[in-house]
């Protein structure tokens, strides 16, 4: 990946983050702007020609700096929130709501890091004894683009600080290495999601191959990292129930068991609007055609999902115990 | 396809002469127009509104489809960057409005890129470190009705700064200004093209098969709107798909069958492929 152009807020300049992350990409073309929508919100943009080569923008996050996590996002606990200090992704997935989401691929770094950490500590206040979750990951992968971001070493010292917020980094990274420099908290988790190796050969452009990952996990758990599996989306094949059974196989014949955190599992879920940009983007995608469009949400049709979550979490059984078992029911 | 955005006759004949374009018969006088196979090339006149109109004249008069390449040439001044730098933008400031526009740079184009700034008169200040010319405004918000951002750029060659004012520019440093530059135009041409052709093109039902569907039936528009979407579903598993077998007599029922077709073949076909 080579950023060509820094689109940057004034008003985040002269942002300590900022002139770390710009000290670090000499070569590309700096571009002042106001806000990060007169670019990023833009009409008449082409979300799957920019991907090609996306830019970064530097920007500040006002408002909703963490928000309620989407019902059906936890992992058992009542209290789930999530937080985005990126928006979009190295990596390109056919299935990805984002590419319905938004009107760019460029990568939106928001570097008030403090504000966000400020407001995570009201979350966890406004709960007084209990457990928070805080969820990274849901606009853009947590580690892939840490290089730049500099979130792992923002964040994990932070959280292990304020040992009731449970911090899940979701990732289909391998970069694992921000990682290791730091003695891993016992309140972070870091998750990563898998479908078969077909399906990432086929839909997830630019992730890592799965062996790559478990590997990845295995350091992480040798290190004392504490992790999270989530086979999420479930994607349909015809022989979907032979490749499932091989990944949670190759998964779980190399990661100790006693060192997951959870385990979760998503039926394909995408608004309905989203899902018509995605098909617009790529209307020759298989994946999309077998997807009826019915109300607000689309999915695979029931008969089709109910089969899938009952093979999943029959097969899963087999491997995790259920108190670790967080089956999505969204 | 490119297609080219000039003020002047001067900036325009290098580029009419490289790409062997020609004449468009009826184009008549206030915006000439000339094309080869691969380009197009409208002569605006000085100033934003001319380039706004000259823009919609030639998507109007060779219509366009939203995978043209759009770019502005032409000639500008800068406080002190050296005579003949060619430059691209990566922001347009309309100077009177304020607006800003954006073109995003896909992939590493090997030229320099700066603000751009379009004003109403002939600059000669040079307050701001921006690139001045008069076009570039008008014509980039009136092809972002046809065209992604992306393949909507502005090439700007200085012409004149505060050591080298207005006065010494002539019809012929102009056109050399432009040859000078033939190659990197030819570059930016080809890179954005290249481009289009990973842009996605929506694919249309073909419209004949549709139209033995729909038979004597009647259809609502927003049935019609379900059978184009089941069709290209059915065309994703099958490029010329078997509808025998749904022939019923409403619409609504010949709809369903053809969710069941797809439903069965994407149960049937669907791999990780």
């Amino acid at each position: 990946m080579r950023i060509e152009t820094i689109y940057i807020e004034e008003a985040v300049r002269a942002h300590p983050r900022t002139e770390r992350i710009l000290s670090g990409l000499d070569h590309a073309v700096r571009v002042p702007i106001e806000r990060y929508g007169e670019v990023f919100n833009r009409a008449q943009q082409s979300f799957r020609l920019q991907k090609k080569s996306p830019s970064l923008i530097l920007a500040q996050k006002h408002e909703n700096l963490v928000l309620p996590a989407p019902v059906g996002y936890g992992i058992g606990s009542s209290h789930n929130y999530y937080f985005s200090h990126v928006l979009n992704c190295l990596y390109d997935c056919r299935y990805c709501f984002l590419q319905g989401m938004y009107r760019s691929a460029h990568y939106v770094v928001f570097v008030n890091y403090e504000q966000m950490q400020r407001a995570m500590l009201e979350a966890v206040e406004a709960h007084p004894g209990e457990d928070v979750y805080f969820f990274s990951g849901y606009d853009g992968d947590s580690l892939v683009l840490d290089a730049i971001t500099g979130f792992v070493d923002a964040f994990i010292p932070f959280a292990s600080q304020h040992p009731r917020m449970i911090l899940e980094l979701r990732t289909k990274s391998a970069a694992i290495r921000p990682l290791l420099e730091h003695d891993p908290p016992e309140n972070v988790v870091v998750a990563f999601s898998f479908t078969p190796e077909a399906a990432r050969l086929a839909y997830e452009h630019g992730v890592p191959p799965n062996a790559v990952r478990i590997e990845a996990m295995k350091r992480l758990a040798d290190a004392g990292y504490r992790l999270g599996l989530r086979f999420d989306p479930l994607l349909y094949a015809k022989d979907y129930r032979d490749h499932y059974r091989g990944l949670f196989e190759s998964v779980f014949s190399e990661i100790d068991v006693s060192r997951l955190h959870s385990v979760s599992y998503g039926p394909f879920r995408t608004p309905r609007d989203y899902f018509q940009r995605m098909r617009k983007l790529y209307p020759e995608e298989k994946l999309f055609a077998g997807l009826p469009q019915e109300g607000s949400m689309v999915s695979y049709p029931e008969d089709i999902e109910r089969e899938m979550r009952e093979f999943c979490e029959a097969e899963l059984a087999r491997f995790v115990p259920p108190e670790r078992f967080f089956p999505c029911r969204a | 396809m490119t297609r080219f955005v000039v003020a002047l006759r001067a900036e325009a004949t290098p580029l009419i002469q490289h790409y062997r374009m020609l004449p468009e018969e009826d184009s008549g006088r206030a915006f000439p127009i000339y094309r080869s196979q691969r380009q197009t090339l409208v002569i605006a006149g000085v100033g934003k509104i001319r380039a706004a109109a000259a823009t919609a004249v030639l998507a109007s008069k060779l219509p366009s489809n939203a995978s043209d390449a759009w770019i502005n040439i032409g000639i500008a001044g800068h406080r002190d960057r050296p005579l003949g730098e060619l430059v691209v933008a990566h922001t347009v400031t309309d100077h009177a409005s304020g607006k800003r526009y954006f073109p995003p740079r896909l992939g590493a184009f090997d030229l320099t890129s700066t603000a751009i700034r379009t004003v109403d008169r002939p600059e000669t200040e040079f307050e701001a470190d921006d690139v001045y010319e008069m076009e570039a405004s008008g014509f980039v918000e009136t092809a972002l009705r046809f065209a992604t951002g992306e393949l909507v750029q502005c090439l700007k060659i200085v012409s004149d700064n505060r050591s080298s004012g207005t006065a010494t520019i002539t019809r012929e440093s102009i056109h050399d200004l432009v040859v000078e530059h033939l190659g990197a135009v030819d570059a930016l041409s080809n890179h954005l093209e290249q481009m289009v052709k990973e842009a996605p093109a929506t694919r249309l039902v073909d419209a004949s098969v549709a139209e033995v569907i729909v038979g004597a039936r009647h259809f609502t528009t927003s049935q019609k709107r379900r059978l184009a979407t089941l069709l290209l579903r059915l065309q994703a598993f099958d490029p010329t798909p078997d509808t025998s077998g749904c022939d019923q007599k409403s619409a609504a029922e010949l709809l369903q069958c053809l969710e069941n077709r797809v439903h069965e073949l994407a149960l049937k076909q669907q791999g990780y492929a």
